[in-house]
């Protein structure tokens, strides 16, 4: 028997969806395969006694269940809203319309004074760390500052009197250390490099003592024209008695000497 | 198939309910109940045979609802949804228990017109050894006939609850419809 390819439409006519011809169609069909239609009639007519079959009433108990189980679950959501609701009491006081308007009042001035707080106040934390990260920074180029101004190397030395300039509040160490590669460092560039670095400090009193001192022990007569122009600048009359023993040097170039004779007639 | 007419609702009207009771409202329960205890208390009928467990299965049903309001979603037929709830507390019950009782109703067949006492005792007989075959079966395929006969859900919502497809559904049917027939003739030949 191959019912199975028309199982589909033995459902369609035991579900009565079938029409008198299309029913007629599937019968012979069914027929021309082999099929015994006095089975198709029994499985209808077995069909149609299932419908017969009738379920029972509930009994009037199982409404009363579900009832009681409805007003359970009712007080139980009640109950529920009534905890929530002590919970809420004080709160909803606030929001009644006599404290409504001050509490916007208060909510309003209390988000103004927020934003204004975070606008003008910088995050302390933050700038805590930036502080000391900065600290940290100036504390490690003076020490390289400290250590490579001593080589002997004179690229080293230079490299120490560039780090000096990178110091926005260079400590003692640091000047007596420019004063004294001015003074002392046989490197003629290295001596350049520390007058200039020196020349952004002179607004310290140590620096400009110094730089008057120095006069006496420059003999290169770059370094010395360089001070004299530098002295002129910051208008350092100290620097006079200097030039005239730097003037008293048999050893002394023609053209600083005239250099340091013109500086001389501009700070007297 | 069979066109119940418990069934002809409004499922629009069944969602707008379900909507209310998930939204708080849980006193519209009431109102699904009155729809649908019945129905659901048959399709327990005739899985179990038993009007007691019938009766406790379908208010599990509706504790379910009212627990698992919040998980309704208002999509498709509301039916379609309360039933899936039904197939699967039976498919646990029938685990649990795996005992079918035909016992306590042997007096409630309706009387069929025009039929002499001889007849209807004779027709009250083919109907009890109906039943007992349809209790023979599987599990799942005494519930397709249910659900396709009495349930008078069309076989796409049933593949829906069950998971599969219409073609697959008109074909297992049939199938348990063959089986019926098989057993029917077995008990009716005793």
């Amino acid at each position: 028997m191959k019912e199975e390819k028309y199982q589909e439409r033995i459902m369609d006519y035991l579900d009565g969806n079938l029409t008198a011809k299309q029913a007629e169609e599937l019968k012979k069909a069914l027929r021309e395969e082999g099929y015994d239609l006095s089975r198709l009639d029994e499985m209808d007519e077995m069909v149609r006694q299932l419908d017969e079959i009738r379920a029972p009433e509930p009994r009037e108990e199982m409404k009363e269940k579900f009832f009681h189980m409805l007003e359970e679950e009712k007080s139980r959501i009640e109950s529920k809203e009534r905890s929530l609701d002590a919970l809420l009491k004080p709160f909803r006081t606030l929001l009644e319309p006599v404290y409504l308007p001050k509490m916007l009042y208060a909510s309003l001035i209390l988000i103004v004074g927020m934003i204004l707080g975070h606008w003008i106040i910088p995050d302390k934390q933050f700038q805590y760390q930036t502080s000391l990260m900065m600290e940290e920074m100036q504390s490690m180029k003076t020490l390289m500052a400290l250590t490579l101004i001593d080589q002997s190397n004179a690229t080293d030395r230079l490299k120490a009197v560039s780090y000096t300039g990178e110091l926005s509040n260079p400590d003692e160490k640091v000047l007596e250390a420019l004063l004294k590669t001015l003074s002392n460092d046989p490197s003629v560039n290295v001596r350049l490099a520390s007058l200039d670095a020196l020349s952004r400090l002179i607004g310290n009193e140590t620096v400009r003592t110094g730089l008057v001192e120095s006069i006496s022990n420059q003999d290169s007569p770059l370094v010395q024209i360089a001070i004299a122009e530098l002295m002129i600048t910051i208008q350092e009359k100290r620097a006079i008695p200097e030039f005239e023993k730097l003037l008293d040097r048999e050893d002394l170039n023609q053209t600083v000497a005239e250099k340091i004779t013109e500086s001389i007639k501009i700070l007297t | 198939m069979n066109s119940n007419p418990e069934t002809n609702l409004d499922p629009v009207s069944d969602t707008a309910l379900m909507l209310k009771v998930k939204a708080g409202d849980i006193e519209k329960l009431s109102l699904l109940y009155e729809r649908y205890s019945k129905m659901l208390f048959g399709f327990f009928w005739r899985m179990s045979g038993s009007v007691e467990t019938s009766e406790d299965l379908v208010q599990t049903v509706f504790y379910r609802i009212l627990k698992k309001r919040s998980q309704y979603k208002g999509k498709g037929k509301f039916s379609s949804w309360m039933f899936q709830i039904a197939h699967n507390l039976w498919a646990d019950h029938y685990k649990k228990n795996h005992r079918i009782d035909l016992k306590d109703d042997m007096e409630r067949w309706e009387l069929k017109e025009g039929l002499s006492t001889d007849e209807q005792i004779e027709h009250e007989e083919q109907l009890r050894q109906l039943r007992t075959a349809l209790h023979s079966l599987s599990d799942d395929k005494r519930e397709v006939i249910i659900l396709s006969r009495y349930q008078g859900m069309k076989y796409n919502e049933i593949a829906n609850i069950l998971g599969t497809t219409e073609g697959a559904i008109k074909i297992k049917v049939f199938r348990a419809l063959t089986e019926l027939r098989e057993q029917y003739a077995k008990i009716e030949n005793r």
